[in-house]
C-alpha cells in the first residue's frame, strides 16, 4: 500500500468528522434581506388568492359592526344630551315640586308623631311645635294663593287664619320670631 | 444528509418558486435544508474562521439564486450550491492574498501549536494545513471528488492535485502525530 494513502483508521477519523454544522439564525435573516435587495426575492404577497373571499367578508362584518356602533353610540348620545338639556332647562320647577313633596310629606310626619306623643313631652316644647306648624300652615297659604290666586279653597284657608291672626297678632310675631327654622 | 422526504418539498420545486416568484418561503426551506452542509464545508475551508465562513454562506446564495436559471439539474442541488461556496471561498483568498492558492510542492508548513510529545486532534489540524493542501485534502478525502474533478473545480491538473494531496496527507500527520513523523523523516535520511 502507498504509504500516502490513509490508514483504515484515517479513514475513519476523517469519516466520523461532522458533515453540518448550523450557523447563527442572523445569517438567514442576512442572506433574505440581501436577496431581497438584489430582487431575487420578492415581497410576500399579502394573502393568498384563496383566502381573498374570507378576507372580504371579514372587513366588510368590520365595516359593518363598525358603522352600527358608530350609529348606535351617536343615537344614545344625541337622546342623552337631548335628556341632559330637558333636565337643565326644567330644573327650578322640577327641583320645587320634588321638594314640596318631600318636605310636605315629611311634615305631615312629623305632626302626626307629635299628635301621638304630646302626652309624654316637654308641654313648653310641644307648645311650640304648634306655633311652628300654625306659622307654616299660614306661610303655606300664603305662597298656594300666590300659586294659584284662583284657588277658593287656598283663599278661604288664608283669610280664616289672617282673621285669627289678627286677634292674637301681637303673640303670634312675638311667638313666631322665637322659632328656629330648619 | 438527504432529506427529500414525502413530506418536503423537493429542491427542484423549491428553486422554481423562488426563481419563478421570488418565493421567499420556498427560499428559506431551501436555506434550511442545505446551508448546515454548506457552512460546515466553508468554514474548513478556511480554517474555522467563523465570520469568513458565514460572509461566504451569504454570498454562495446570492450567486446560487443569481445563476439558478443555468443550473440544469445534472447534478445534486447541494454539490452545486458547495461547488459555488468553493469559488467563493477561492475570491476570498485572492482578495486577501493578492494570489490564488498556492500550489506549491513544499508550502511553509505551520508550526504545530502543541508541544512535540503532544497530539492535536484532526479537526485542528486540518484547519493548520496550507489553504492549498486543505482545500484538495477536503474535497477529496471527505467530499469523495475524484482529481480530475478537483482538478476542473479549482482550475489546476489532476496530477498536481494528486501531488498536493500526498504533501496535504503527510503535514496533516506530521501535525496529528509529531513524534513518528520524526522518526519517519531520520529514517529516510539514514
Amino acid at each position: 500500500m502507498d504509504k500516502n494513502e490513509l490508514t483504515p483508521a484515517e479513514r475513519e477519523a476523517i469519516e466520523s468528522l461532522p458533515r453540518e454544522r448550523t450557523p447563527s439564525r442572523i445569517l438567514e435573516e442576512r442572506t433574505v434581506r440581501a436577496l431581497k435587495e438584489q430582487g431575487l426575492i420578492r415581497a410576500r404577497p399579502f394573502l393568498p388568492s384563496a383566502r381573498l373571499p374570507w378576507l372580504a367578508a371579514g372587513i366588510a362584518a368590520a365595516v359593518a359592526l363598525f358603522v352600527s356602533g358608530v350609529l348606535v353610540g351617536q343615537g344614545m348620545g344625541s337622546r342623552q344630551t337631548v335628556n341632559a338639556l330637558a333636565t337643565v332647562y326644567q330644573r327650578p320647577a322640577d327641583l320645587a315640586a320634588a321638594r314640596v313633596q318631600s318636605t310636605g310629606s315629611a311634615h305631615r310626619q312629623a305632626l302626626a308623631a307629635l299628635v301621638d306623643a304630646t302626652g309624654s313631652g316637654n308641654p313648653g316644647e310641644v307648645q311650640r311645635a304648634r306655633e311652628v306648624a300654625l306659622a307654616a300652615f299660614w306661610s303655606a297659604a300664603a305662597e298656594i294663593v300666590r300659586l294659584a290666586p284662583d284657588d277658593p279653597m287656598a283663599l278661604r284657608i288664608l283669610q280664616e287664619l289672617e282673621r285669627s291672626g289678627r286677634a292674637s297678632e301681637a303673640g303670634v310675631v312675638e311667638d313666631t320670631t322665637n322659632v328656629v327654622w330648619f | 444528509m438527504r432529506r427529500d422526504t414525502e413530506s418536503e418539498r423537493p429542491d427542484r420545486e423549491l428553486a422554481g418558486a423562488l426563481l419563478e416568484r421570488g418565493d421567499e418561503q420556498a427560499f428559506r426551506e431551501l436555506y434550511r435544508r442545505h446551508t448546515p452542509r454548506l457552512f460546515q464545508f466553508v468554514l474548513r475551508l478556511l480554517g474555522g474562521v467563523e465570520i469568513d465562513a458565514e460572509d461566504v454562506v451569504q454570498e454562495t446564495w446570492l450567486r446560487a439564486a443569481q445563476h439558478l436559471g443555468a443550473f440544469r439539474w445534472e447534478s445534486r442541488f447541494s454539490t452545486w450550491l458547495n461547488g459555488i461556496g468553493l469559488n467563493v471561498c477561492r475570491d476570498l483568498w485572492r482578495r486577501r492574498n493578492g494570489r490564488d492558492l498556492e500550489w506549491s510542492a513544499t508550502p511553509e508548513l505551520p508550526v504545530p501549536v502543541a508541544a512535540s510529545d503532544e497530539r492535536i486532534d484532526l479537526e485542528r489540524a486540518i484547519a493548520l494545513l496550507p489553504a492549498g493542501y486543505r482545500a484538495v485534502l477536503l474535497l477529496h478525502d471527505l467530499e469523495g471528488f475524484t482529481h480530475g474533478e478537483i482538478g476542473e473545480r479549482l482550475g489546476i491538473a489532476a496530477g498536481t492535485s494528486k501531488s498536493q494531496l500526498s504533501c496535504a496527507r503527510r503535514a496533516m500527520r506530521s501535525m496529528l502525530n509529531p513524534q513518528s513523523s520524526e522518526m519517519q523523516r531520520n529514517d529516510g535520511q539514514e
